[in-house]
């Protein structure tokens, strides 16, 4: 979907995010083989000539970023096998330990607040106008987050730690980053591999936003009191002022 | 009724509990676990499958609108225990570790029933499920 974005938006922007897949069977389709087959071809130096050369001809825009693509691609793997091995486990969960969770979260706004915000976050970020990489679309979302909880954030620098972030005032906000310091660091890197390190620091970035926000949360009770959401924003203004 | 599965910090917090409220429940200790690393997270964000029609349209809206009261109106509106649990589970595995902890902790500073505790030990052993399922991949 992000690279239908990107190619309604004319950006000319290769994505990388192409070669990230929701599940199994898209990797299989697009490999022709089974996933644990692409994963042991990966470990093996032929088989790996043989994945790039594969990944080549199925994508030729590629080029200098193939080597990345393959990267990329694995990773996703390993964080499939690791969702299916985690969906199991929950599938084997009694049903009352699934139901008591949804209650308390039921009961207490600030906990559905919060896993609200990572969701939103989820679809407007990754699944939305906000993906990163897609150029103009990207750049005019971030802008348009500015107002919203997620730009008041703080969002840590690249090499701050996220132990570092939460001791951080909180101000700033993905915008910030898009315009200013995110810009200026990637901006001796060239062409696409710059595009591409930048947009998966602002997505890193926006990740390390809700940890902060779930931080924040944990920290101070007066965000748990009747309207949460209100409160969280309210807080969050006073001090970005 | 599950134990509930705390860290050496959560059991402080839930050391602080009315006697009455914690009488019933036994402690097994967490141990430590990473948390995922950013990247991770991005690309279990990029791999979430949220298909609920009320999330849905929630985005719809939020498309032409991301204002502050926009945005704080659509998070108003979801209420994410109502959830499916294939929902639920693609939340929890984009939260990670990290999130899923803040979450109980925060449950159990505001624990005074029961149910929340019931609450917190189902989190543990979700959070646990998910430690077990990073550390088979890592070591893969």
């Amino acid at each position: 979907m992000i690279s239908e974005i990107a190619s309604k938006s004319g950006s000319p922007v290769p994505n990388l995010d192409r070669w990230i897949f929701r599940d199994r069977e898209a990797i299989e389709q697009r490999f022709g083989m089974e996933l644990e087959k692409v994963l042991e071809m990966y470990h093996s130096d032929s088989g790996r000539k043989e994945l790039l050369l594969k990944m080549k001809q199925i994508d030729p825009s590629l080029n200098g970023n193939i080597n990345q693509a393959l990267e990329t691609v694995t990773d996703n793997m390993k964080e499939l096998k690791t969702k299916e091995s985690f969906l199991m486990k929950m599938v084997k969960l009694p049903i009352r330990t699934v139901k008591a969770v949804a209650n308390a979260v039921m009961k207490h706004p600030v906990l559905s607040a919060l896993g609200a915000l990572a969701v939103i976050a989820a679809l407007v970020y990754f699944f939305g106008p906000a993906a990163v990489g897609t150029g103009e679309v990207g750049t005019a979302a971030a802008g348009a987050f500015k107002d919203t909880v997620l730009g008041k954030v703080v969002v840590p620098t690249p090499g701050m730690g996220v132990g570092a972030a939460a001791d951080l005032p909180v101000t700033g906000g993905l915008s910030d980053v898009a315009a200013g310091g995110m810009a200026e660091s990637a901006g001796s890197l060239a062409g696409e591999s710059g595009r591409f390190i930048e947009g998966a620091r602002i997505s890193e970035a926006a990740v390390d936003s809700i940890r902060s926000a779930a931080d924040a949360i944990a920290k101070d009770p007066k965000i748990r009191t009747v309207d949460p959401i209100g409160t969280f924003f309210e807080l969050m203004e006073n001090s970005s002022k | 009724m599950d134990a509930l599965l705390l860290t050496d910090d959560e059991q402080k917090f839930f050391g602080s509990l009315p006697a009455a409220l914690k009488e019933e429940w036994e402690v097994q200790t967490q141990i430590p676990m990473s948390e995922e690393t950013p990247s991770q997270l991005v690309l279990r964000y990029k791999m979430a499958h949220f298909d609920d029609p009320r999330l849905q349209k929630i985005m719809k809206g939020l498309r032409g609108d991301m204002s502050r009261d926009s945005v704080a109106n659509a998070l108003r509106s979801v209420n994410i225990g109502t959830l499916s649990m294939e929902q639920l589970a693609e939340l929890f595995f984009i939260l990670g570790i990290g999130v899923m902890s803040r979450m109980i902790t925060v449950l159990l500073q505001c624990a005074t029933t029961d149910d929340d505790l019931e609450g917190v030990a189902g989190l543990t052993r979700i959070r646990s499920a998910l430690h077990e399922a990073n550390v088979s991949q890592s070591q893969a």
